[in-house]
């Protein structure tokens, strides 16, 4: 089947890779602004680690190897009102910037997108294919 | 000047031909055999294939689907495949019904 239909497996790899990307994005925003005691490690941002996998000429298209995580230290901030806050008046947040999480998402989404539209293409091609010969 | 002679005309003998028709599974050595066995093994991976998207759905029908692009993908691709062995079985036996006709 694979091998018949190699742009759809190479486009599922893909859709899938930036769908787990939009799901650890999702995650990154909603854990953004979780405060914890200086004692506490803070939310630590999500990364997904991707590489080409190994195949024909045609490609098998990417692979997921696993997921990083960034600095559990985060950011320290004084806020002595907070009832989180240590003698020193310091709590965590996350090292988690909205606008690069924005900014990946909009990149996460379009790579979906593309890939989608990689599978369409070939779709459209290989029926254009069936049609050969039939006067259609 | 030297003609190059005319090549005897080979064909598989008639039995062969008249086999096909109970299609696929019975082996012989004709060609149209060959055709028609193909599909009858290609039906089984589009068979299977379908049996994939059913799975599909009915995760999607519990809640259980992780990623809705693999439903909608595996429709397309079961659906391209039966689009795919249908046009060949079609030609096939186009192909077939066009020497059944043919005045002898």
């Amino acid at each position: 089947m694979s091998t018949m239909f190699a742009a759809f497996a190479n486009a599922r790899t893909g859709m899938g890779a930036y769908k787990l990307w939009l799901d650890a994005i999702s995650d990154n925003i909603a854990n953004m602004d979780n405060v914890t005691t200086t004692d506490q490690p803070a939310f630590q941002e999500r990364f997904v680690v991707v590489e080409s996998a190994e195949g024909p000429s045609e490609g098998a298209g990417v692979r997921v190897t696993g997921t990083l995580f960034g600095d559990p230290n985060g950011v320290v901030a004084y806020e002595p009102n907070h009832p989180l806050a240590d003698e020193e008046g310091m709590i965590r947040r996350p090292a988690v910037d909205l606008t690069e999480q924005m900014v990946f998402m909009q990149v996460a989404q379009r790579g979906y997108q593309a890939n989608i539209r990689t599978f369409e293409r070939a779709r459209e091609a290989y029926e254009a294919a069936l049609q050969i010969g039939t006067g259609r | 000047m030297s003609i190059a002679p005319i090549p005897p005309i080979s064909l598989p003998p008639t039995g062969s031909t008249a086999a096909a028709g109970s299609a696929g599974a019975a082996a012989g050595g004709g060609g149209a055999n060959d055709v028609f066995s193909a599909i009858g093994d290609a039906l089984e991976t589009v068979d299977a294939a379908h049996n994939r998207v059913d799975d599909l759905a009915a995760q999607a029908a519990t809640g259980d689907l992780t990623a809705v692009h693999e439903l909608t993908m595996a429709t397309a691709e079961a659906q391209l495949m039966t689009s795919l062995t249908v046009e060949i079985r079609n030609r096939a036996v186009e192909s077939f019904n066009e020497i059944m006709r043919m005045q002898v």
